[in-house]
């Protein structure tokens, strides 16, 4: 049963972008066939993470006007199997499409795929609502400040006057050491007042800011902690349970020693 | 000119109705309307009516000059003018049709009951009282002409006793940390970002108003004195 997933925050820059290409990765490694769609015309970024944009001929605007196939639009990625993109036109802005073809265009996509992978744009408007036309779902990537919380909630309320219920929580960026110390929000804090499922944490990670740039998803990286939440947030989406990460394990050695011997909190 | 159509009499089962033309200046009309008068004197003659205006909005000073003019006439004896209609009567039946589907909906009491977390964005108003069953987050808004419930933690805003006829509005929350309350006519917001509301947080605490000014305290005797003095 193929399923179209929208990943949205409302808030700008939390890292929508990022989330899409790496759980789209991480689907695909194990076995999907994903197709990552960007939603973000006239601003696209998901090409430049996932290192395609030298091979993009034809967007998402050129498919929905009728200027080329679907087939032509879509790019494979080559380092793994079963991973596709549909990029954004650049020249263009949000009014080229409407949710009618948004709609359309996700359900022909369906019928191929596993999983469509929306890249929503930041705001509640036109790009907004094109881009969960034809979701069947939504993952709400917010970071743990006031004000990405704020824009999540708002966005969660109209992702349900919108029907769309099924709806889960990805904390991006979280630094544990500033939470221990109180100078950022816990997740619980953020769950309270979401009130929805909360489907994965991502630490914040210097390595995804070098991932992102190099355009080689960190989901890809055995040994990066952020790749690895994303690897386990791809496969909650599948259903599985899996147990959240311990973002607060010590990685030096005293820590470690105390923990065995059970001084760790 | 067509002055004749400015003034158009019509026998209903209640009575008489006069439609008055809706464009015609109302001098034009009022002289057309003493003419019908005079014309129809042996047609009204003796008989008992009442009179019930029609197509047109008329001010108060209007209705006023229509009212002297049937006083001081001996054409019709009037036992009855309906009330001047300041809607059209289309109006008037979507109005009483919207005060059908109040009556027989789930909200036939002067609550609104609203299901869930209100969140940011998202306004709940009603002009009775308002429960929430669930949290109102940062950025949330209910307003009610009566009081406001909220079975969860208030983090957004408030404001009860919207309609000013209420008596002794007030706001009840589980948890009161809101951004901003309003009890009438008073705001209030707290001076460091959330209000404090005594030592336990776990009792549900009660905002009213007090000499214009909104106090918050737990719920219990003395505060309810306090706020029904």
């Amino acid at each position: 049963m193929s399923q179209v997933i929208v990943i949205t925050s409302g808030k700008g820059g939390v890292g929508k972008t990022t989330t899409s290409a790496n759980v789209g990765t991480a689907l695909a490694l194990s076995g999907r066939q994903v197709v990552l769609v960007d939603a973000d015309i006239g601003l696209r970024n998901l090409d430049v993470v996932m290192g395609l944009e030298n091979r993009i001929v034809y967007d998402l605007v050129d498919v929905v006007e009728g200027r080329c196939r679907l087939r032509q639009a879509l790019i494979k990625d080559k380092r793994f199997d079963g991973l596709f993109l549909l990029p954004a036109a650049q020249t263009r802005d949000k009014s080229a499409v409407s949710p009618e073809q948004m709609k359309k265009l996700t359900d022909s996509l369906k019928e191929e795929f596993d999983y469509v992978i929306l890249d929503c744009p930041a705001g509640i408007e036109q790009g907004f609502k094109n881009a969960i036309a034809g979701a069947d779902r939504a993952l709400v990537v917010t970071t743990p400040e006031v004000s990405a919380v704020r824009d999540a909630d708002r966005i969660i309320g109209l992702l349900e006057s919108h029907g769309i219920s099924n709806t889960q929580l990805i904390i991006n960026r979280v630094r544990m050491n500033m939470v221990k110390r109180g100078d950022m929000m816990a997740m619980e804090d953020v769950v309270e007042i979401l009130a929805i499922d909360l489907i994965g944490v991502v630490p914040d990670d210097e390595n995804i800011v070098v991932s992102t740039n190099k355009g080689e998803p960190a989901a890809a990286e055995a040994n990066s902690l952020a790749g690895k939440a994303f690897r386990n947030i791809a496969e909650r989406v599948e259903g599985k349970e899996i147990p959240f990460l311990d973002l607060q394990a010590d990685s030096n050695f005293v820590g470690r020693l105390k923990k065995v011997f059970g001084f760790g909190h | 000119m067509g002055e004749e159509n400015l003034v158009v009499f019509k026998g209903t089962a209640e009575g008489i109705m006069v439609l008055l033309d809706e464009n015609a200046d109302f001098e034009e009309i009022m002289d057309n309307f003493k003419q019908k008068l005079e014309q129809s004197k042996a047609f009204f003659k003796g008989s008992k009516v009442t009179m019930r205006f029609k197509g047109r909005s008329l001010n108060r000073q209007q209705q006023d000059r229509l009212l002297m003019l049937l006083a001081n006439q001996n054409v019709i004896n009037i036992s009855f003018v309906h009330a001047f209609e300041t809607e059209s009567s289309e109006q008037e039946d979507n109005h009483l049709a919207w005060v059908k589907e109040q009556l027989d909906s789930q909200y036939a009491s002067l609550s609104h009951f609203h299901y869930g977390i209100v969140r940011s964005g998202h306004h709940v108003d009603y002009q009775g009282n308002v429960i929430v069953l669930g949290d109102v987050n940062p950025g949330g808004l209910v307003t009610a002409g009566g009081n406001v419930i909220v079975l969860g933690a208030l983090k957004g805003k408030a404001h009860a006793g919207l309609n000013l006829k209420n008596d002794k509005p007030f706001i009840v929350a589980y948890t009161m940390h809101p951004i901003q309350i309003g009890i009438k006519n008073s705001i209030a917001q707290s001076p460091n970002g959330e209000f404090i509301c005594g030592t336990t947080t776990n009792c549900p605490q009660i905002a009213y108003l007090h000499d214009e000014q909104i106090y918050v305290d737990q719920i219990d005797f003395k505060t309810l004195n306090h706020m029904l003095k």
